[in-house]
């Protein structure tokens, strides 16, 4: 826990909104994509984003600094508002263009690169919950192993196991 | 690891929300922190919040309504929680009221971002004040299974009130 993290959280939990505006400001981008990356739309992801803060500021007080990072503490609401999602969905029809995938350097990515990553993107969509959080933390998010395991609450050698798998599919997918 | 895929999922770091929404959506968060710090200590009069606002445009007075709707929903199941002594009513109403605080987030979330029509505006209040109403009988209903099923019936309107917000 970064000791930044610590003073922000202590604030907001003492109700001062700004401190946790600064939270917001530090892993929304992290919590949008890893949503994003698992639902596949751009609307959604951003509901889901704002869904995810709003409950980690009326659940803050229940936050726990003893050896969770307050991102793995993120990442775990995230997950749960993702299968939240997929409970309540019939029918996901997933219809975005390349066009879609929004990056922070749009105008300089080409447009085969932009397939590129729209392929790998459609690829992650396909692996199963557990691989899609494990690529996306590790690959995408810099998740060590351990902090992997904490956000998803599994040991670090199953994430290892875990990982293997993923990349594994990930690569067969991708090789059609 | 294929190099060609770790590059590949390095560049989708990149993947980045509309900058337009991030900040709509912190103005939205921030709002509602300190929204709920001045009404924390408050005792709640749906009365008042309706009277004061009644006479602006629609959409304040569903936002008012939907927001007189969370206090309600954290007094009536308050109330039922201490009213009821059997541990199955206890645990029904607490699971209802958890999913009518998720739909209320929604709803809070779907108003503050969306244009809504006029014609729908006055459905959606409609339909809010309707479940203002079932929930504020539920709170004086001295028979539990009765307050229950009240409450059970506001969550359901709560529920098609989101399905208009998202035009489903």
């Amino acid at each position: 826990m970064l000791d930044g993290d610590k003073n922000l959280i202590e604030r907001a939990i003492g109700g001062e909104a700004e401190a946790f505006g600064q939270l917001y400001d530090k892993y929304q981008s992290g919590i949008y994509r890893f949503i994003y990356l698992k639902v596949g739309l751009r609307e959604e992801a951003e509901d889901l984003t704002h869904q995810v803060f709003l409950k980690s500021w009326q659940n803050i007080s229940g936050y726990n600094f003893k050896g969770f990072p307050f991102s793995s503490w993120l990442y775990s609401i995230a997950r749960n508002q993702v299968i939240d999602f997929y409970r309540l969905k019939k029918e996901i029809v997933r219809i975005e263009s390349i066009a879609e995938l929004k990056t922070e350097n749009d105008s300089q990515i080409s447009l085969d690169k932009k397939t590129d990553l729209a392929r790998v993107k459609n690829a992650i969509l396909e692996l199963n919950d557990e691989q899609q959080n494990v690529i996306i933390l590790r690959f995408i998010e810099d998740f060590s192993i351990s902090e992997t395991a904490l956000a998803l609450d599994k040991s670090e050698s199953a994430i290892k196991l875990l990982q293997h798998r993923a990349v594994k599919n990930l690569k067969k997918i991708i090789d059609g | 690891m294929d190099k060609e895929l770790i590059k590949i999922l390095n560049e989708l770091k990149n993947v980045a929300p509309d900058a337009g929404y991030s900040a709509k959506s912190r103005n939205l968060l921030l709002a509602e922190i300190n929204a709920d710090k001045r009404t924390a200590p408050k005792k709640f009069s749906l009365a008042d919040i309706l009277v004061a606002v009644y006479s602006r445009r629609p959409i304040y007075v569903i936002a008012a309504t939907a927001f007189a709707l969370i206090l309600i929903v954290s007094s009536s199941a308050f109330y039922m929680i201490n009213k009821m002594d059997r541990q199955d009513f206890v645990v029904k109403a607490g699971e209802v009221n958890n999913s009518i605080q998720v739909k209320l987030d929604e709803i809070k979330y779907l108003l503050g971002s969306k244009e809504i029509d006029y014609n729908k505006g006055v459905v959606i209040q409609t339909m809010l004040l309707e479940a203002t109403e079932e929930l504020k009988q539920a709170s004086e209903e001295s028979d539990s299974n009765k307050s229950l099923e009240k409450i059970k019936s506001a969550q359901e309107t709560l529920y098609k009130i989101d399905a208009l917000l998202q035009n489903k």
